[in-house]
């Protein structure tokens, strides 16, 4: 990855913009002026300390929080007032630090569930098994499969998330996320409680998911290793402020950024 | 054809033969437990699909009750037309009271929806309501003749109504839960948080869930006014409502046939507790439920599950194990529990 993060957002316009983003929790602004814009076709490192707000910005932007202040674009559409199933319906893919899964649910409903807002359909015709019902069923049955085989899942696609292991179920959270056919795919700590071998697998996933299907990925991770080796672009967020925005290893040698993880831990 | 199966259809044979060898008040019995098994379906559909607790559900079997009522004797029309008058009242009500409901969680939703099980029977003996609903005396309900000049006593055909009803609703419950709406309500159920990151509509999921629990109950109510011909409000009191959330607890939750077996616990076992001694049948029942409970918590369902697994539970081998590390916990979208 050649151009700088600066280049890069100069030539096309962002998919994803970030202005002035706040957020306030009683006393804790966990997002004091957050800026940050993500191009087309990128992988985006999202990094910083534990409780930096990596997390609070992910909600924000699939708006289960409701920001205090800024503005969210999406390919030029303004978030700030839009319910979560209209972020869905726009291409804002997503899984969650402590898996966020369907528990008693099999891993192919699960994923069935993710292209819930890729259909249409009324009650009505579903209980009725009307045959736009089942035409629709067939098609998301057939874009559940895609994915299902995408992460590897054919095996375990009838058995229930509760039965499987952490990684598993990280991985039946990202063919749900695929499924919703999202523009813009954010992954919170994907690695987090994989064993190395796994880690440096998904590190591949993530860019043939790029590659293949032309997401555009923002990743939060504090597996450094994983972060630097995938991404074009990092940014930092310390105390909810950025501190700093770059390539991997102009992210790697900032001091400010070197500072702020060695003055915590 | 696997096991599962092949049980249904023996049980549906089985159950269209009730009424051609029971006789009498055994068939009337039979027919109750079916109506029963109607309501508590609904109950399948609220709580095991959906995860909502509710209460009330009484208050909407008694307005299908009377609407059937209304139907046959103030508006003159067959009975038939009972049915979606009824069906269509209940839902839209169920319907609208779940928004209020939307804004409470478990016991709070349990409670509030008590009150319409206890609100409703006053109402219905009010004095101004008499010329509808027969006020304190109740009304009577005319029975529908059999219909085609079909062979059949009136308390069988009353059966094979119900029995009708109980497969119908049964397929749609089923069609339901294999649905595209039906998975919405299931992940709202699972994690709310993550089905809304999904872009489901929890809201309107919620309301269809409780409109649709009210239909069931609306219907029932329907075909118990047929059977029964006569209502009145103290057939309505609220234990009735808790005599519904026995049978989806006995039945489990989630799983459709067991509303039968729900049906038939709080049809037979008052009975059989008051045949060792009246006076303490009452803590009797509640002594076995305690039991029931402590045995089979997950209800029938459970034990189903137990001896016929649904597949062979799928041990996950494709991978390593990894580390878990609190990824059990209650799932938060914020901070985990570092
Ligand atoms: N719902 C909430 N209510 C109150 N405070 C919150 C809430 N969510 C987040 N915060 C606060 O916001 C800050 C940022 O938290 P956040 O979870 O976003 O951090 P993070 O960068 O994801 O950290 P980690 O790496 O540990 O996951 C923390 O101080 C946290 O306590
Ligand atoms: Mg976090």
């Amino acid at each position: 990855m050649a151009s700088t993060a600066s280049g890069a957002t100069e030539s096309r316009t962002p998919l994803l913009s970030i202005k002035n983003l706040c957020i306030r929790f009683g006393g804790v602004l966990a997002l004091d002026n957050v800026n940050l814009d993500i191009s087309p076709g990128r992988i985006v490192g999202l990094i910083g300390p534990n409780g930096a707000g990596k997390t609070t910005m992910f909600n924000c932007i699939s708006r289960l929080y409701q920001p205090t202040s800024g503005r969210i674009e999406f390919a030029g559409e303004d978030l700030t007032t839009s319910t979560p199933q209209r972020i869905a319906r726009l291409g804002i893919g997503r899984t969650f630090q402590n898996v966020a899964s369907f528990d008693e649910l099999s891993v192919l409903d699960n994923v069935r569930i993710g292209a819930h807002t890729r259909s249409t359909g009324n009650i009505v015709s579903d209980m009725l098994s009307l045959p736009n019902a089942r035409r629709q069923e067939r098609s998301i049955d057939e874009t559940a499969y895609k994915f299902i085989d995408y992460l590897g899942l054919a095996d375990v696609a009838h058995s229930t998330i509760s039965s499987l292991s952490l990684g598993t179920r990280k991985r039946v959270e990202i063919a749900r996320a695929l499924a919703m056919s999202p523009r813009l795919l954010m992954l919170d700590e994907p690695a987090g409680g994989l064993t190395h071998s796994e880690v440096a697998e998904l590190g591949r996933l993530f860019v043939k998911i790029r590659d293949d299907w032309q997401i555009t990925i923002l990743l939060v991770e504090h597996h450094m290793q994983l972060v630097m080796s995938v991404s074009d672009e990092v940014t930092v967020l310390n105390f909810g402020k950025n501190l700093a925005h770059g390539t991997p290893s102009q992210i790697r040698s900032n001091p400010d950024v070197i500072h702020a993880y060695l003055g915590r831990s | 054809m696997n096991i599962r199966t092949l049980s249904l259809i023996i049980l549906g044979i089985a159950l269209v033969l009730v009424p051609f060898v029971l006789k009498g008040y055994l068939v009337f019995q039979a027919t109750t437990i079916v109506i029963y098994a109607i309501a508590i379906m609904g109950l399948n559909i609220l709580t095991g699909l959906n995860g909502q607790i509710a209460l009330g559900h009484g208050a909407f079997f008694a307005m299908g009750a009377y609407l059937m009522a209304i139907t046959l004797n103030v508006w003159e029309l067959p009975f038939y037309v009972g049915f979606p008058i009824a069906g269509v009242a209940c839902f839209v009500f169920g319907f609208l009271f779940g928004f209020p409901a939307l804004r409470l969680e478990g016991v709070y939703l349990a409670l509030a929806t008590f009150t319409l099980a206890v609100a409703v029977p006053p109402v219905l003996k009010l004095s101004f309501l008499e010329p509808v609903t027969g006020g304190v005396m109740g009304t009577l309900v005319p029975a529908p003749t059999t219909p085609f000049g079909l062979p059949l006593g009136q308390d069988q055909w009353m059966y094979l109504l119900t029995l009708l009803f109980l497969f119908l609703m049964y397929g749609m419950a089923q069609a339901l839960k294999s649905s595209r709406s039906g998975r919405a309500m299931m992940a709202i159920r699972d994690n709310p948080i993550a089905a809304r990151a999904m872009g489901i509509n929890v809201a309107l999921y919620k309301t269809l869930a409780f409109g649709l629990s009210a239909l069931y109950a609306g219907i029932a109510g329907c075909l118990s006014a047929l059977v029964i011909q006569f209502i009145s409000a103290d057939s309505f009191t609220f234990f009735l409502s808790v005599y519904l959330i026995v049978g989806l607890v006995v039945g489990g939750a989630a799983w459709f046939p067991g509303a039968l077996i729900g049906g038939a616990y709080i049809v037979l076992v008052p009975n059989l507790v008051e045949t060792f001694s009246p006076p303490l049948a009452g803590s009797f029942y509640g002594l076995l439920l305690m039991v029931m409970m402590l045995i089979i918590p997950k209800g029938a369902s459970g034990l189903i599950e137990k001896f016929f697994p649904r597949r062979p539970s799928a041990s996950d081998t494709s991978r390593p194990a990894p580390r878990e590390d609190g990824g059990d916990g209650p799932v938060t979208i914020g901070r985990p529990g570092r």
